[in-house]
């Protein structure tokens, strides 16, 4: 009878052991080493898969024995993820971040200054703009691998088609709707609208200064000037100008490839995919300019370590391995990233192929400034997503929508 | 959407211990202390996995519902704080109205659509099993990819504003960025996904109705309506009432759609109660609200569930 009794409690407990088991190895995920560590990396597909491996096999030859694993999520998914990932205990030991979204991680994330001073890294070799978007309150958090301004993306074969003149580095806003108007007299439609966060927010200071989040990163939604800017974007609907925006972020970029508008904006980082993806002439060039001196946001990403390391020291070195010359080099001769160190910038120019590129960047740089960060960010980017549409669309006015907006906000 | 079965436990367990401890006790009598050992070997793993990921979850998150507790950081006991800030705020109370709205338009929808399929697929009807697979089809397919059809379908210039344009000459609606039409085409789409499953639970329940009885029916004259109403539907009872308790709860959990197709939008129009607490919790960093607005749809559904049970003697038959 006893050896029954043992049996019984034999299966139960394997089957118990066979349940935790299950359970336990997707902890593992967080473990780590001297010799290994985590990264996590927002991964598009098969071929950012790829090309993001070979900077993470440039952080193992730099470092003899050490292997940097890539734990990738597509862009939206990973800050739910890393968020996660904080609070539960499990984050990778380098961590990418974005300059805008820097600010919600601070207190997550290693301030980077004195490992810098102490490996005796030369930041003056990063883009200025670059670097200053990974500070905050005066301390760097990231190395910043790219950076850019927001600027227009353009059909030229539509334009061509229309008739219209080829928009010319800093173009005006009345530029802008007269070849709106050319476009729909033919048929065709200019712009492609949007409803996220970086699109409507540069497209309004470029139009007239106002911003949602003022220099110092405080949150004023209800900037009378940025209701104003929403007003001008669904007049562009109205008119038949642009298309209406969709709660998709994607969708403006889809609507551009496939030919539906002639132009959209979005920033360099993407410049390279689009052109490949496009069947027609790709051109570049900057935000219409209406009544303001702030011309466009720039943004950036780069690496930075998560408190959670237990190795600061061997991340530190990988993320510089990660944005060295070299590999920020090779990653622009791929067109993968504008390089957010200034000795390898004419590279990507000389892979992307767009004539007049550099007049571009060289004029949109001068009137960018970097858009600051705010912990509540995120949240503005989903309401933008349900509210910003219906200013957008016309359907209320930008000051109805920035109200409610406003209203869901933490004061 | 996720199709909870809910199946009878499996007495194959239990009866396999006993018939074993009996066995055992024709040979050495005291079979007693042995078959309660067995009894929990057997119900042991079952019993740890619903506390590790049942039990424990529920009473964390009821914990957590009553600290005010941040994604990242400190948190501080508020007890029933979060609940006074989700019943103040307005946003909250269009997010239990949108639900309650999706409920009653999806619920009877899904029903009719399900029923009505399943009542014309008659064995007589020829090659039966190819509709069936081919209704059944899109509750298979995995929702999201679902979901972003459908998104390609609703979308100006997508395939019913070309038809539309086509035949009638103008532009359809913008389904989705239109605060009138998204809840609609949120529930039209969901309907699509989700009455295959019911479908196939009306349609074998109608299988067994006995023949005889829907004989006896036509020889006393009943025409088919009449037949179906006073004699399949109430044999059919049970399922019916099953169905509509597995749709109900799914559809107070309704997330996948809005969230893909609108984000919530137009401003709060589509935004369910589900998108709320994952928007709360997720995208807010505030654990301590999504877990309140968790709790109170579990009450919501415990409420609806317990009402649907009281109601189930009015028509359900149980033979």
């Amino acid at each position: 009878m006893k050896r029954k009794i043992l049996a019984g409690a034999a299966v139960a407990m394997s089957m118990t052991i066979a349940l935790t088991a299950c359970s336990g190895s997707s902890g593992s995920s967080g473990s780590q080493s001297a010799k290994a560590l985590t990264w996590g990396m927002w991964i598009a597909g098969n071929a950012d898969q790829a090309a993001w491996q070979k900077v993470a096999d440039a952080a193992d030859a730099d470092q003899s024995g050490l292997k940097v694993t890539i734990q990738g999520a597509p862009f939206n998914d990973y800050w739910t993820k890393l968020r996660t990932q904080l609070s539960t205990g499990s984050a990778p030991c380098i961590v990418s971040l974005q300059s805008l979204r820097a600010a919600n991680y601070t207190d997550q994330l290693v301030a980077i200054d004195s490992l810098a001073k102490k490996n005796d890294t030369d930041l003056s070799a990063y883009d200025t703009t670059a670097l200053n978007g990974m500070k905050v309150d005066g301390k760097l958090y990231a190395l910043p691998y790219d950076t850019g301004p927001y600027l227009m993306f353009y059909n030229k074969d539509m334009f061509e088609a229309a008739g219209v003149a080829e928009p010319k580095p800093g173009w005006t806003v009345s530029q802008f709707e007269a070849a709106g108007a050319a476009l729909k007299a033919k048929g065709k439609t200019l712009f492609a609208s949007t409803a996220e966060d970086l699109g409507l927010e540069s497209s309004i200071l470029a139009y007239n200064d106002g911003r949602v989040i003022s220099e110092d990163g405080t949150l004023n939604a209800t900037d009378p000037k940025f209701e104003k800017g929403l007003d001008w974007l669904a007049s562009l609907v109205k008119k038949g100008y642009a298309l209406p925006a969709s709660a998709d972020g994607s969708n403006d970029d889809n609507e551009f490839v496939s030919g539906q508008a002639a132009t959209y904006t979005d920033g360099p980082w993407s410049l390279i995919t689009q052109k490949a993806k496009a069947k027609f002439d790709l051109g570049v060039t900057t935000l219409p300019v209406g009544d303001s001196t702030q011309t466009t946001f720039s943004a950036g990403s780069g690496f930075g370590i998560s408190k959670q390391c237990k190795y600061p020291d061997q991340a530190y070195k990988a993320i510089v391995s990660m944005t060295s010359e070299k590999t920020l080099g090779e990653l622009a001769a791929k067109g993968r990233a504008f390089p957010g160190r200034t000795a390898v910038q004419k590279d990507w120019f000389d892979n992307a192929k767009i004539d007049g590129a550099q007049d571009v960047f060289a004029t949109a740089l001068k009137g960018a400034v970097p858009l600051p960060g705010n912990k509540n960010s995120d949240q503005l980017g989903q309401l933008f997503a349900q509210y910003g549409i219906q200013a957008v669309n016309g359907q209320q006015s930008g000051s109805q929508v920035m109200t409610q907006i406003s209203s869901q906000l933490p004061k | 959407m996720t199709t909870t079965s809910v199946a009878p436990p499996t007495p194959a367990a239990p009866a396999a211990a006993t018939a074993i401890s009996e066995r055992k006790q024709d040979r050495d009598g005291d079979g007693q202390g042995r078959r309660s050992w067995w009894g929990f070997a057997f119900a042991g793993p079952h019993t740890i996995g619903l506390a590790l990921f049942t039990v424990v979850p529920i009473v964390a998150s009821l914990v957590i519902s009553f600290n005010n507790w941040p994604l990242l950081g400190a948190h501080t006991f508020v007890g029933f704080g979060n609940y006074a800030q989700l019943l103040a705020d307005p946003i909250f109370r269009t997010v239990i109205l949108n639900t309650f709205l999706f409920t009653i338009l999806y619920v009877p929808l899904n029903l009719i659509v399900s029923l009505g399929l399943a009542a014309w697929l008659t064995p007589k009807i020829r090659h039966r099993h190819i509709f069936r697979v081919l209704f059944f089809i899109p509750t298979v397919t995995p929702i999201v990819a679902n979901v972003v059809v459908w998104r390609m379908l609703y979308q100006p210039g997508g395939a019913i504003d070309a038809s539309v344009q086509t035949v009638f000459g103008f532009h359809a609606p913008n389904f989705l960025a239109d605060a009138n039409w998204a809840m609609i085409a949120v529930v039209l789409m969901s309907v699509w996904q989700g009455f295959g499953y019911n479908m196939l639970i009306f349609s074998a329940a109608l299988d067994s109705v006995p023949e005889n009885l829907v004989e006896a029916s036509e020889l006393d004259g009943a025409g088919a309506w009449t037949t179906f109403w006073r004699i399949k539907f109430p044999l059919i009872s049970p399922s019916v009432f099953f169905a509509t308790m597995m749709t109900l709860i799914t559809s107070f959990q309704v997330f996948v759609q809005p969230f893909i197709l609108t984000k919530g939008g137009p401003g709060s129009s589509t935004l369910t109660l589900v998108q709320f607490i994952y928007n709360q919790g997720f995208q807010y960093q505030q654990l301590g609200l999504a877990s309140a607005g968790a709790w109170v749809l579990f009450i919501i559904i415990l409420g609806i569930t317990a009402v649907q049970f009281i109601g189930q003697k009015k028509w359900v038959h149980y033979e």
